[in-house]
């Protein structure tokens, strides 16, 4: 007990409170400086940095696809996303054709992992309410989809699964099989989840109006992803700018009304159900044939490419430098830096109590902050 | 005298050895686990996973614990950066007196994939001394839930 | 002889209450554990019997070094106090007619005043060496739940002793011999169960990370003695609320003949315990005390008061005439 001296938060000028960035549970290692005035938050810094790895600097000088089990860890939670910007900026550069089927099971698994990501929100939320029971439950459905990734990629969390020019490798009937049988229980599962925070009064009561994001400052920070759709603003990479096969798939956008919490937790709900239906045509469409297209001269290649994807907490952009096969520089957009300069606007004008529900909503993943 | 008195103490010191008490303590320890986590990185997500209802790590009474003043075990996982090794160096400091740490994941026991960044780590065995490692990244729970039954195991 | 008579109830009532709290707890864990779709428990001996024996011992394994310094006799004397007011209240409540510790005339707002005591006792709780600002805002978060919601603890009690005109239990008891009180007043039940619940600080004997609030936690950095006194005192609050409960709205031991009416008691109290234990699984953390004040003043009491209000006028003129 008396050992213990972390850094001393008095002598930041202007700041009352010091939430230390090891008291976060599960890897959210943010820590938190807090102005108080009569009980009310006027300003609030958060300290970040703890995690930052220097994967741009990593990679440099790698081959191609020696890269890419690298680009997976930028995100924890659904890994698989930096992978696929990362190859679809390459293949639009370099011309190379990805078959059919190819996009087919990247799109289906990327919407897999982006159910996954949601529901590991929701057991961050359920924890920080405190209810006990919705976050056992929503473990227990995430443990099911990432079985199911597990089937498909080999891993749970960081598959390393998407080449470029196509995927690594092909769906088992097995794998099929698991899905059918997890689809038909899903729905019934997940509207029971639904039950538990939408339409608990405590909960909503709890959430709405809590944490409101103006416009202006969405705008202002460049807000991206279901916490500007919760403004009631419809921007969406899959269909702004259409990748894969998102073009032949039809799915609505869910949005919000006011940029609450309540709102950012309704529109999280309804991506997972869109997801959910987005998977099962992609299946139902899947064609026969090749799974991936090899090009030979993956080693002579120079030049810039950018792209730019729909990930599960929003816009995630990469940049591209190559010379001769080898990466002399890579710079990721990362959705979540935004959103946590977000969240310390959103979360003025509120008290001590909300800053932890406020944070859970906005949805930020710690390894994309720091990178 | 000073002859007797050896043997007390000795009689004393084997009597100890095979007591009660001993077995009590012995039992307790391996019967009710403390850890407290100290989690960042993708590591996280999978202790996550091992509380909830697949591999409900509560069944050999394995509890996580929210500081380290309580905890057996401080299970280190995901990259330790250069900013944050004062603060795991004080809470190191603030755990009791026997202790034991497990590194899990390839980050704890050696940078992992981020070997080569100046900004990471080489393992956390650079500042502690390590008991158990546990290699994967990640690993899985499996892999987590077996390293915390091997710790148990050595009681008996 | 009147010593030795005293001794040995003292001895049987704490061993009804240690025997309580460990079947609680267990119980606790166990269905807990089922309503997640988890097993719980299950390698400490049958079924996990042993595993609160084992975590108990480990807190007393676990008392700190420095037990009697300065900082850390306040929180043991904070400790103290509410494990000391807990049992008081707890051997006020009688458990039968014939089984009972002490027959006190204003025996209800006695215990209800113990128990809102010994929730004080954890005030004193305050950890000034970790340098850490959250444990004071639980702290904080502690302190107002307990001023706040035992308003309409009392006033929600107040039904039933106006109905039986007296303060005492057994009175209480009494009065409902043919019909319990939970078809005449179910308004005052609901509230008093609410109320319970929501005093239910939610801490276990193994620590609440898991369950809640990692950072913001007031005693996370108690261990040994301190901890054990302070959840244990937790548990015994929760008993002999439950037991208030269903001596106050659901008949006490009045039940069917065929059973002896310790055993109703305990079924009542285990239905409830099992009731609440549900709830709490489903229901969020109340945070914030405007909220607290929204519930509680201005929606519980008002509640219990419009209860009172209707109480009143049926004992002052519809008791005579229906002669309930
Ligand atoms: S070991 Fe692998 S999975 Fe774990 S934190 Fe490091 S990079 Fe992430």
């Amino acid at each position: 007990m008396e050992n213990r001296k972390i850094k001393d938060y008095e002598e930041i000028e202007g700041y009352d409170i010091y939430i230390e960035p090891q008291f976060r549970p599960f890897g959210f290692p943010v820590g938190l400086y807090i102005a108080l005035k009569d009980g009310v938050i006027i300003n609030i810094k958060p300290e970040f940095g703890y995690l930052t790895t220097g994967v741009e600097k990593v990679v440099e000088g790698m081959e191609i696809d020696k890269a890419i089990p690298f680009i997976d860890r930028v995100d924890s939670s659904s890994a698989i996303s930096p992978e696929l910007t990362y190859c679809i900026g390459l293949e639009k550069t370099f011309k190379i054709d990805v078959p059919l089927r190819a996009k087919f099971i990247r799109t289906a698994l990327c919407e897999l992992s982006r159910i996954s990501s949601h529901l590991l929100w929701l057991t961050r939320l359920a924890n920080v309410l405190g209810i006990n029971n919705a976050l056992h439950y929503c473990l227990r459905e995430r443990e099911e989809v990432l079985h199911l990734i597990e089937l498909a990629t080999g891993s749970r969390l960081t598959p390393n699964f998407i080449r470029v020019g196509g995927v690594a490798s092909n769906l088992s009937p097995r794998f099929i099989e698991e899905f059918r049988k997890f689809f038909r229980s899903f729905r019934k599962n997940f509207n029971m989840l639904k039950t538990f925070f939408l339409e608990n009064e405590l909960v909503v009561n709890r959430l709405n109006n809590l944490g409101v994001l103006i416009e202006e400052d969405a705008k202002n920070l460049a807000i991206t992803g279901p916490n500007l759709r919760a403004l009631g603003i419809k921007k969406d990479v899959r269909i702004d700018d259409t990748y894969g096969i998102y073009d032949e798939i039809s799915f609505k956008i869910p949005v919000g009304e006011k940029g609450d919490s309540l709102d950012r937790c309704i529109v999280r709900m309804g991506e997972i159900e869109q997801s959910t239906s987005i998977i099962s045509q992609a299946f139902y469409k899947m064609p026969e044939g090749e799974i991936r297209t090899y090009t030979e001269d993956i080693n002579q290649f120079s030049g810039n490419t950018r792209s730019h994807i729909e990930c599960p907490h929003g816009e995630l952009a990469m940049e591209i430098s190559i010379d001769e096969g080898k990466i002399t520089k890579l710079r990721i957009k990362s959705p979540s830096y935004n959103n946590l300069l977000a969240f310390s606007r959103a979360v003025l004008g509120e008290s001590v109590e909300d800053v932890e529900v406020i944070l859970t909503s906005f949805d930020i993943c710690v390894c994309e902050v720091d990178k | 005298m000073k002859i007797l008195l050896r043997k007390m103490v000795h009689k004393v010191r084997n009597f100890k050895k095979f007591s009660l008490f001993n077995k009590l303590t012995n039992w307790v320890k391996s019967t009710s686990i403390n850890i407290y986590c100290f989690t960042s990185g993708c590591c996280g997500n999978e202790i996550l996973a091992i509380l909830g209802p697949l591999y409900d790590s509560e069944r050999w009474g394995i509890n996580f614990v929210s500081s380290p003043e309580r905890a057996d075990v401080i299970m280190v996982s995901g990259t330790i950066t250069e900013k944050m090794k004062p603060i795991l160096e004080d809470l190191y400091n603030s755990f009791g007196n026997e202790k034991v740490l497990i590194a899990v994941g390839s980050c704890a026991i050696n940078g992992g994939p981020f070997y080569k960044s100046d900004f990471v780590l080489k393992g956390v065995k650079e500042i502690f001394n390590v008991d158990l490692y546990v290699p994967g990244c990640p690993p899985r729970p499996e892999a987590i839930i077996n390293a915390i039954l091997k710790y148990k195991d050595h009681f008996k | 002889m009147i010593l030795k008579s005293l001794l040995l109830k003292t001895f049987y009532f704490l061993l009804f209450l240690l025997l309580g709290i460990y079947v609680t707890v267990y119980l606790h864990k166990k269905i807990l554990a089922h309503m997640q779709s988890r097993r719980g428990p299950l390698h400490t001996g049958f079924h996990g019997i042993l595993q609160t024996l084992s975590q108990t011992l480990k807190l007393l394994l676990k008392s700190p070094k420095n037990f009697l310094k300065s900082q850390n006799l306040v929180i043991t004397i904070g400790a103290i106090i509410s494990i000391t007011f807990a049992i008081a209240a707890f051997l006020l409540i009688p458990l039968t007619g014939e089984i009972f510790f002490i027959n006190v005339e204003i025996s209800l707002p006695l215990c209800i005043c113990f128990i809102v005591i010994s929730n004080t006792g954890t005030f004193l709780s305050i950890d000034r060496t970790g340098l850490n600002t959250n444990k004071i805002l639980g702290l904080l978060d502690r302190i107002s739940t307990t001023i706040v919601f035992s308003v309409p603890l009392f006033i929600s009690s107040l039904g039933p002793v106006t109905f039986a005109s007296s303060f005492n239990l057994f009175e209480i008891v009494k009065s409902q011999g043919r019909f319990y009180n939970i078809i005449y007043q179910p308004l005052s039940m609901i509230v008093f169960s609410v109320t319970c619940l929501l005093l239910w600080q939610r801490l276990s004997l193994d620590v609440p990370s898991k369950n809640t609030y990692l950072n913001i936690d007031y005693l996370s950095t108690q261990t040994g003695l301190n901890l054990l006194m302070f959840s244990i005192s937790e548990y015994i609050n929760i008993l002999s609320l439950s037991l208030l409960a269903t001596l106050l709205f659901f008949g006490g031991w009045n039940g069917p003949g065929f059973l002896h009416p310790i055993i109703w008691t305990i079924i009542k109290t285990f239905i409830l315990q099992v009731m609440f234990l549900f709830l709490y699984t489903v229901i969020p953390k109340i945070k914030g005390i405007k909220r607290k004040i929204n519930i509680s003043l201005a929606f519980l009491s008002s509640l219990s008061l419009l209860n009172l209000l209707i109480v009143i006028f049926v004992v002052l003129y519809l008791k005579p005439i229906f002669n309930l």
